[in-house]
């Protein structure tokens, strides 16, 4: 067979060889060229093979996380129906001078500004394209569903010719601010703005460390240089959680007769404007909570938890809203004198739901000592390394089986032995106290230089 | 019941129709993102906030049928976002294929073919990482989400033959650079 070619190259090419060599036709190094073609096949063959049995012991679902996943979005999906915008519920909140002032703007607005503010405003933009919002343009989406689509500012910006949000201004009632398909919407609060959302209000905040999910009965106000974020929880129950990001402050206005307010992170202004009682007004700063009479409106200011403590683990819930109404849930039962009602429902929560979970009952006076306790015990246990800097400050509880669980899930979770037997944290004697905060400062320092090997998890 | 049955369905009210659908899907955007933004607790967020919005939006998919791609698609733009919008650091897939292995074939081995598997099982998982992302994705998605050419390619938004021609190649890159380090 004449060919130049050294080695068959094509399925064809081969046939051709093959037949070449039934017939006689190929030189010897031609043979010899078939046989190695026919040598790598089957060793092709066979090193394919075993790459594919590797790949497949080696890519496996986490069929547990993938349930969590699932379980997690079905508990998120919207009470609408598909497809649905969201059903407008009728504002909890009573008509306020405040909310009336707002309104009697809206119309004046309308007449400086003209009827067509008070058309359906549909704010859109290319994807990549940021959607400048000035405060006229919100004013006339009061009551409406607006939806922006890429990068959302609100902005107060004069030398564009926007009217500056001024403090006090009420832009948004009832609406809902929503991203289309897959833009991210970023709000800012700029100094002065303010926000007024109801119980059927809602804002998805998507930032580099999560998302951030606001809903309910507040009015949102950033009085920062800077401005930040915020979140609020409405705590079945009766209780509302408020904490902020940054240099912010937040404020809850409305008939809160009845209601608990607790202030997690910056100073939260609570103004009562209960109908038949007199405007009631306090500043509660962080760690602070506040009960409003039911029928007077009167309330007196308690501390309520630690304020360094519980900022730090609003901030880390502010990263992970799908937590949020599980954390609701576990308040519920709480309330209703359940003992910690939820090993299943920590399990449920996943790793960082059980480290915001023992800062939580580290933090709220919601819990007694034993529920903390079992709560370190069973982060630890079932939890990850996230719980460890939580753990750790379970250290300097003031009660010993608090403290002595703390020592028990840090030991478990690294594997030191950093302050020994985690029964010798149960004693209070002033001596011990003086060890353990060498301890607790040892515990600190090998956080500091250990933490990275952990966070990879 | 088909994809396309399940959001007439879920257009219809039936909540539990789209529940149907997450379980379907979910995990398998899941790992889609996972891939792509290379972090495990972003990936979750987006993740999530697809089936979120895919559930508003549900009346605007046209073809019911390519319910698993459309939410991809929502996942993906989220993903380029979230990339765009900061320098990712990536991580790699050994951290997220920690569970990796064989675990019955594992069961009767000896501690020093244990160890020896698991190393030839990590230098797998760090070729496969090293992988450019169209080849990492299509590959990792085929194994672990035991995917068809033809449902792959529909998910992916490319032809089966694509998924086929990129399977080639990525199998082809790994034989190269495992035998390179066999020496």
């Amino acid at each position: 067979m004449t060919g130049d070619s050294s080695r068959p190259h094509s399925r064809s090419q081969l046939d051709a060889w093959l037949n070449a060599e039934l017939d006689g036709e190929l030189t010897a190094s031609q043979r010899t060229s078939l046989e190695q073609a026919n040598q790598d096949v089957s060793d092709d063959r066979a090193e394919l093979r075993t790459i594919d049995h590797d790949l497949r012991g080696a890519l496996v679902r986490d069929g547990d996380r993938a349930q969590r996943f699932v379980d997690t979005v079905i508990s998120r999906l919207p009470a609408e129906a598909a497809g649905q915008p969201p059903n407008r519920i009728e504002p909890s909140l009573r008509v306020t001078p405040f909310v009336l002032g707002a309104a009697a703007g809206f119309v004046i607005a309308a007449c400086v500004f003209g009827p067509s503010f008070f058309a359906q405003k549909r704010l859109a933009s290319a994807p990549d394209q940021p959607t400048k919002i000035d405060a006229p343009s919100l004013k006339g989406a009061a009551g409406r569903a607006v939806r922006l689509r890429g990068k959302v500012a609100l902005g107060s910006t004069k030398s564009k010719g926007q009217q500056p949000l001024t403090a006090g201004q009420v832009f948004s009632e009832s609406s809902r601010i929503t991203t289309e398909d897959n833009a991210i919407c970023e709000i800012e609060l700029n100094n002065g703005m303010r926000i007024l959302l109801d119980r059927s209000s809602e804002i998805i905040v998507r930032s580099d460390s999560g998302v951030r999910h606001v809903r309910g009965r507040v009015t949102v106000s950033a009085h920062g240089s800077k401005g930040g974020g915020s979140i609020a929880l409405e705590l079945a129950g009766g209780s509302v959680a408020l904490g902020t990001a940054g240099d912010s402050s937040i404020e809850i206005r409305g008939d809160l007769r009845g209601q608990r307010v607790l202030a997690l992170g910056g100073q939260v202004r609570v103004v009562s404007n209960a109908m038949k009682a007199k405007s009631r007004e306090a500043t509660l700063d962080p760690g602070q909570a506040i009960s409003l009479d039911k029928r007077k409106g009167l309330y007196s200011v308690q501390r309520a938890v630690d304020p360094i403590v519980a900022t730090s683990w609003t901030h880390r819930l502010l990263d992970r809203a799908e937590l949020t109404p599980r954390i609701e849930q576990l308040v519920v039962a709480s309330n209703r004198g359940k003992r910690l009602p939820a090993e299943t429902l920590i399990r449920e929560l996943g790793p960082l739901g059980g480290e915001i979970l023992a800062g939580l009952t580290l933090t709220s006076d919601r819990f007694d000592d034993n529920v903390r306790g079992d709560t370190a015990e069973i982060a630890a246990e079932l939890v990850s390394a996230r719980a460890i800097p939580t753990l750790i400050e379970f250290l300097e509880h003031e009660n010993g089986s608090v403290r002595a669980s703390g020592q028990r899930g840090l030991i478990r979770l690294t594997g030191e032995r950093i302050g020994g037997d985690p029964d010798d944290w149960l004693n209070s004697s002033a001596t011990a106290m003086k060890t353990r905060s060498l301890h607790v400062d040892q515990w600190r320092q090998w956080w500091s230089e250990n933490h990275q090997r952990f966070e990879r998890d | 019941m088909n994809d396309d049955q399940l959001v007439d369905r879920a257009r219809g009210g039936d909540r539990t129709s789209y529940e149907e659908l997450v379980r379907r899907w979910g995990p398998r955007v899941l790992t889609f993102c996972e891939h792509r933004v290379r972090r495990r607790d972003i990936a979750e967020d987006i993740s999530q906030e697809a089936f979120i919005r895919g559930y508003r939006s549900l009346d605007r998919l046209r073809d019911a049928a390519r319910f698993g791609a459309w939410v991809r698609g929502i996942a993906e733009l989220a993903c380029r976002d979230w990339l765009r919008s900061r320098s990712a650091s990536e991580r790699s897939l050994s951290s997220i294929h920690e569970r990796g292995g064989d675990h019955f074939a594992r069961r009767e081995m000896s501690l020093e073919e244990r160890v020896e598997h698991d190393d030839e099982l990590r230098a797998l998982i760090e070729q496969v990482d090293a992988l450019p992302p169209e080849f990492r994705e299509t590959i990792v998605l085929y194994y672990t989400e035991e995917f068809t050419y033809e449902e792959l390619g529909a998910f992916l938004g490319v032809s089966a033959a694509t998924v086929n021609a990129r399977l080639t190649r990525a199998r082809a890159m790994l034989r190269k650079r495992l035998r390179k380090l066999e020496g």
